[in-house]
C-alpha cells in the first residue's frame, strides 16, 4: 500500500535554503511503519516543528515524515513524574497539559515549539545546562524504528549504543515512535529571577560565575554592538522556581495556572532595514538600558519563551532569511569567547540575539553538542559577504578548539566536521550496524559528511 | 496505572463511533474538556486505545474503548448492548465520525468499493442511528452530532460515489429533525469542507480553504453548544455550496468540479 505524501519545499527555522522533499504525514503507528516500507523513496528523516535553524530537518531529494499528528501520551506516573508520548508530542502539550500539576520537562529550550523527538534528536539545552545536563540526561528509554524496519527498544542498559548514538543524533539513526521521559515537580508556574546589568565582559564572566553557583537557571544576553571599554556589556539572569511564598497575594491561590497572554503573528516578511545595524542597536541600548539591576517574579513562560509570543518571528529577518551560530569554546578559557566577541564588534554585524551561557559537563549523546565552557550563540543576518563572515568566526572556533551545534549549522564544511566532533566515527559505525541500507539522511548529514553519498536517485 | 481507569462513567457520556480520525480526536478533545465520560469504538483497536488513553491523561475522565465494524450491520445490535453495558446505560450523545471515501476512477472501475462505500457512510450510520435515536426520542433527551459532507449538497463528477452516500446521509439526517422537532433531542448535522486530514493529504488542496482537525473539532462542539441543526466547516463552505447548488445546469455541466 502506497501512502500518499506532498512534494514539498521547506526551510529551517532561519528560512535560508528551501530545498525540495516528499512530505509524509501519518496518523497511527501502521501507517507510519508503511511509510518506511515505501521503496520509491531513496531515504528517510524525521521531521518535527522545523526549529532547528539549518538544514538539520531537511531532506532535500528524499522525504520528511512530518511527527506532528503522532502527539498522544501513552502513559503517566503521577508519583514519580514519569511520562509516556510518542515522538511527534511537543514541549508546549507537555506544559499545558502536566504544568498544571505541578510537572514540567527537565530541560525547556529558548521555545516550547519543539517536539520530544527532535528535543533527543538535537540533545537540546536550557538555561539549567549547568545543573542538571541537556534533555537526554532526563530521557529514561525510547522506542526506535531503525533503518532494518525494526522497533528497538533503547536505554542506558538495553542498546546503550544505539541509545547514546540517538541523542543528539540529528535523526539519522531513526525514527523516535515513543519516547518516556522525567519531569520534573514544581511548586510554582513562576520564576524568581535577578537581573544584572554587567559594564563589560569581565563584569559579566565574573558575575557569572556566582550566579552559576546561586541560581538552577543563568543566561546572559549581550550587547554585540557595544564598543571599546563595554565590549560584552549585557544583561545577566538569573533565575529559580519561586516557591509559593514568593508570590504576590493575588498570584498565590493560582501558582500553576498563570494568565496567558494572546499571541502576536509576524503577518509577512520584513522588509530589509528592520533588523539592520541601525535599529537593532538602538534596540541593544534600550534593552540594555531597560534592565537594571534588580529582582522580579515572572511567570515561568516568560523567562524561558520570551520570543514564544510572536508567532514566525523569524520572518522578522525578511525574505533572505538568517543563521544562527552557537559555539561552545571548552573548559574555563575565556580566550576564544572575547576573540570571537571582538571581532563581531569590530565587523559590526548587528546580531539581534546574542546569548551566552556556562554549560556544565556533557553526556554520553556521540554527538551531543554540550560541554563543558561557555557557549554563544548569535543571529546573523543573510547579508551580502555573510559566508566569509562565517569563515572568519570558524577560523576562531577552530583555533579555539571550540564546536558548533549542529541544530543551528548550516555552513560547516565536513573537515570542519570531522575535525571539532572526532566521535563521527563512532557515531557512523553505530549508524551502519543499525541502518546498513541507509535508509535515513538529511540535507545537513551528507553535507557534512557524517554519512557517505546517496547511493540511489534523489526523487526530486 | 492510571488513577482514572478506576473510575465509573457518568450519565453525562457521548458514544464516538469512528474514534480514530483525526477530527473524531479533535471533537473528542473539547467533551473532555467538559468532563464527559467518552466512549471510543473503532474498528483499529489498537490505535484507539492509544487514543483512549491520551484523553485519560490529558483531562482525566472516564474513557474506554469497543472495537466496531460501520459495515457489519448485523453486528450493530450486540454492539449497542456493550456499549449499555460499559456506561451501565444508553450515551448521552451520540457522534458519528466514520466514512470511507474511494478514490472516485477505482470505483467507478469497481462495484466492491461503491458498495464498501455506501455500506459505511449511509447503511452503517442509519443502522446505528435509528437504534439510538429511538431511545433518545423515548427519554425526551440526548444528542446526536453527524458527520456528512459539502460532497454530499451536488453531485459532482470528480466524487460523486462518496458524494451520493453523504448526500444521502444527509436527506435522512433532514429527516431526523423533522421528526424530532418537537422533542428535545438535538442532532446536528456537520458538513466539512476540506479538513486538514489523512483522507485529503496528498490532494494538494488549497491551504487557506483547509481546515485543521482542533479548528473543526471547536466549530463543531460550539455549535453543538449552541443547539444549531445545521453547521458548515468552514463557514464559507455554506456560500460556496449555495454557488454550487444553484449553478444551472448548462453551467455546471461545463465545469471540472
Amino acid at each position: 500500500m502506497l501512502i500518499p505524501a506532498e512534494k514539498k519545499r521547506l526551510s529551517g527555522w532561519g528560512r535560508y535554503a528551501f530545498p525540495e522533499s516528499y512530505v509524509f504525514r501519518p496518523e497511527k503507528w501502521k501507517t507510519l511503519d508503511a511509510v518506511l516500507k515505501d521503496d520509491r523513496v531513496p531515504d528517510f528523516l524525521a521531521r518535527g516543528l522545523g526549529r532547528s535553524y539549518g538544514d538539520t530537518a531537511l531532506n532535500e531529494g528524499g522525504a520528511l515524515v512530518n511527527m506532528l499528528r503522532l502527539n498522544r501520551f501513552l502513559d503517566w506516573n503521577e508519583e514519580k513524574g514519569i511520562l509516556e508520548c510518542e515522538g511527534g508530542t511537543t514541549l508546549k502539550e507537555i506544559l499545558d497539559v502536566f504544568l498544571p500539576r505541578g510537572w514540567m520537562p527537565y530541560v525547556c529550550p529558548g521555545t516550547k515549539f519543539v517536539t520530544v523527538g527532535g528535543a533527543i534528536a538535537n540533545d537540546i539545552h536550557g538555561k539549567n545546562h549547568h545543573e542538571e545536563g541537556s534533555f537526554g540526561n532526563h530521557v529514561i528509554s525510547f522506542d526506535l524504528i531503525t533503518g532494518d524496519g525494526r522497533n528497538v527498544h533503547c536505554s542506558r542498559d538495553e542498546n546503550a549504543d544505539l541509545f547514546w548514538a540517538t541523542i543528539g543524533g540529528i535523526g539519522l539513526t531513526g525514527i523516535i515512535r515513543s519516547v518516556k521521559i522525567q519531569l520534573k515537580q514544581v511548586k510554582t508556574a513562576y520564576f524568581h529571577v535577578d537581573y544584572y546589568q554587567a559594564k563589560n565582559l569581565d563584569d559579566l564572566l565574573e558575575k557569572m560565575k556566582e550566579y552559576d553557583t546561586k541560581y538552577p537557571y543563568t543566561v546572559a544576553w549581550l550587547d554585540c554592538l557595544a564598543q571599546k571599554e563595554s565590549i560584552g556589556r549585557g544583561i545577566l539572569m538569573g533565575g529559580r522556581i519561586a516557591e509559593v511564598e514568593d508570590l504576590p497575594p493575588r498570584w498565590k491561590n493560582m501558582p500553576l495556572t498563570p494568565k496567558k497572554k494572546k499571541d502576536i503573528t509576524v503577518p509577512f516578511d520584513a522588509p530589509a532595514w528592520a533588523l539592520g545595524q541601525r535599529t537593532v542597536g538602538i534596540f541593544n541600548s534600550w534593552y540594555y538600558d531597560l534592565n537594571k539591576t534588580r529582582y522580579q517574579i515572572v511567570p515561568l513562560e516568560k523567562f524561558f519563551f520570551p520570543l514564544d509570543r510572536i508567532l514566525e518571528w523569524n520572518r522578522m529577518y525578511g525574505k533572505k532569511g538568517f543563521i544562527q551560530y552557537q559555539v561552545v569554546f571548552p573548559g574555563n578559557d575565556v580566550k576564544g569567547l572575547k576573540v570571537l566577541l571582538e571581532h563581531l564588534v569590530t565587523s559590526q554585524r548587528a546580531s539581534f540575539l546574542t546569548v551566552l551561557k556556562r554549560f556544565g559537563p556533557g553526556n554520553e549523546g556521540i554527538l551531543s553538542f554540550p560541554m563543558q565552557g561557555y557557549t554563544l550563540a548569535l543571529d546573523i543576518p543573510n547579508h551580502a559577504g555573510l559566508t566569509h563572515f562565517v569563515e572568519d568566526l570558524n577560523l576562531i572556533t577552530l583555533r579555539y578548539n571550540g564546536r558548533l551545534y549542529l541544530a543551528k549549522d548550516q555552513l560547516m564544511s565536513d573537515s570542519m566536521f570531522h575535525e571539532t566532533y572526532p566521535r563521527w566515527l563512532e557515531f557512523q559505525e553505530i549508524k551502519l550496524k543499525y541502518d546498513p541500507g541507509m535508509r535515513f539522511s538529511s540535507t545537513m548529514a551528507r553535507r557534512i559528511g557524517l554519512i557517505p553519498e546517496r547511493r540511489r536517485a534523489p526523487i526530486c | 496505572m492510571l488513577e482514572v481507569n478506576e473510575m465509573k462513567p457518568t450519565c453525562k457520556s457521548i458514544l464516538i463511533l469512528g474514534s480514530v480520525s483525526a477530527v473524531a480526536r479533535a471533537i473528542a478533545h473539547p467533551f473532555a474538556q467538559e468532563g464527559y465520560s467518552l466512549l471510543l469504538a473503532d474498528i483499529e483497536t489498537e490505535e484507539n486505545e492509544r487514543i483512549a488513553q491520551d484523553i485519560r491523561i490529558r483531562y482525566r475522565v472516564w474513557c474506554d474503548t469497543l472495537f466496531f465494524d460501520a459495515s457489519d450491520i448485523d453486528s450493530h445490535p450486540a454492539f449497542l448492548d456493550k456499549v449499555i453495558e460499559k456506561l451501565n446505560g444508553f450515551p448521552e450523545g451520540l457522534v458519528i465520525c466514520f466514512g470511507y471515501m474511494p478514490v472516485q476512477e477505482q470505483a467507478q472501475k469497481d462495484f466492491k468499493l461503491i458498495k464498501k462505500t455506501i455500506d459505511i457512510n449511509y447503511t452503517g450510520a442509519v443502522s446505528i442511528l435509528e437504534r439510538v435515536i429511538s431511545k433518545f426520542e423515548e427519554r425526551n433527551h440526548g444528542f446526536a452530532v453527524v458527520i456528512s459532507s459539502v460532497a454530499g449538497d451536488r453531485g459532482r463528477k470528480s466524487n460523486y460515489i462518496y458524494g451520493s452516500t453523504k448526500g444521502a446521509l444527509t436527506r435522512y439526517v433532514e429527516g431526523l429533525q423533522h421528526r424530532l422537532s418537537s422533542t428535545k433531542v438535538q442532532v446536528l448535522l456537520v458538513k466539512p469542507g476540506f479538513m486538514d486530514t489523512a483522507m485529503t493529504y496528498g490532494l494538494n488542496l488549497p491551504p487557506r480553504l483547509l481546515a485543521s482537525p482542533e479548528e473543526a473539532g471547536n466549530i463543531i462542539y460550539k455549535a453543538w453548544k449552541k443547539k444549531k441543526q445545521v453547521i458548515y466547516v468552514k463557514w464559507f463552505w455554506r456560500y460556496i455550496m449555495l454557488i454550487i447548488q444553484h449553478l444551472p445546469r448548462f453551467v455546471f455541466l461545463r465545469t471540472q468540479l
